[in-house]
């Protein structure tokens, strides 16, 4: 019963996790990476943002700025564990599965492992058969399309309003263009990893001192 | 492919840091929350909007599929419709068909 009461609640997950996967496989291999590699990332990584700027930056900046981006982008993630920290204990799967869409759904139902699990493990499976679907997808349909990598630009704007229609607080991002602009212009190397860092200290010394 | 095992092991980390050491020490982290994922979300979507060696053309056409995806979502607020409208415009503008 737990099962498809889980089912049910995480059908709309299925469209949007279904889609975007599917987009990612198509995208992945059009950008050289191997098949197995795109499956693979979605079965340990898991996280559509990340993965879509992975395919984006990975040959373009070093291990290091890599870890970071990486790090830093998922940080929200961070503090979903937090929330569920006394629910989860240590259960390694549930930790793992805690994706924005997982939390969002689990987070205004009452404590219940079992349906805690079906829900994380149906959206993984989601998310990796959309990515199987995509990759198997362009072996057979062989198209050259320019730009698909645009999706992950409209899905960050999508983010960002969603953002501020939730907080109607323009200082974030605001901040976020100047220190861009900042290095942007001054043509530094590592323009990401700057403009990160920069405001970064910006955030902190606002907290310290506002 | 060790770029995708470094994304791999970052986003572990943060999924898993909570329940490894941070259980008496988050509340130093807590001043991150709510704004610097935004400020990170502007830079990356700026960075990749504006490539180094990006052509006049392009950068008109992203704009344009950027637009459309921002008044689609205001009016709509679906999300898988205002980011594939929004990408299926500027593919269309961009390969001229």
């Amino acid at each position: 019963m737990k099962f498809f009461n889980a089912l049910k609640d995480t059908l709309p997950i299925f469209v949007s996790y279904f889609t975007l996967s599917f987009s990612f496989g198509v995208l992945a291999v059009k950008m050289g990476i191997h098949p197995y590699i795109a499956i693979f990332m979605s079965i340990v990584i898991y996280s559509g943002s990340l993965q879509f700027l992975l395919l984006a930056i990975y040959n373009k900046l070093s291990l290091l700025d890599i870890f970071i981006t990486s790090f830093l982008l998922n940080f929200r993630q961070f503090f979903y564990s937090l929330t569920f920290l006394d629910r989860y204990k240590n259960h390694f799967y549930k930790i793992f599965a805690l994706t924005d869409e997982t939390f969002a759904i689990l987070t205004h139902k009452k404590n219940d492992p079992k349906y805690e699990l079906y829900v994380s493990i149906l959206n993984h499976s989601y998310w990796i058969i959309g990515t199987i679907c995509g990759v198997v997808f362009v072996q057979y349909v062989n198209f050259e399309l320019k730009g698909l990598d645009f999706i992950l630009i409209s899905l960050f704007v999508v983010i960002l309003i969603e953002n501020f229609l939730d907080t109607k607080n323009f200082f974030p991002t605001i901040l976020g263009i100047i220190s861009f602009l900042i290095f942007y212009f001054l043509g530094v190397e590592n323009l990401l990893i700057f403009s990160i860092l920069f405001s970064f200290l910006i955030i902190y010394l606002r907290h310290k001192y506002a | 492919m060790l770029e995708m095992i470094i994304g791999a092991i970052a986003n572990f980390f943060t999924r898993f840091l909570p329940f490894m050491f941070f259980k008496k020490h988050y509340k130093k982290f807590l001043f991150l929350k709510d704004e610097f994922p935004t400020v990170l979300l502007t830079i990356l979507t700026l960075y990749m909007l504006f490539p180094e060696n990006s052509n006049l053309n392009e950068l008109k056409y992203k704009l344009i599929g950027i637009s459309i995806t921002v008044i689609l979502h205001l009016l709509f607020r679906k999300f898988l419709l205002s980011v594939f409208i929004g990408s299926f415009i500027y593919i269309l503008l961009l390969n001229k068909f």
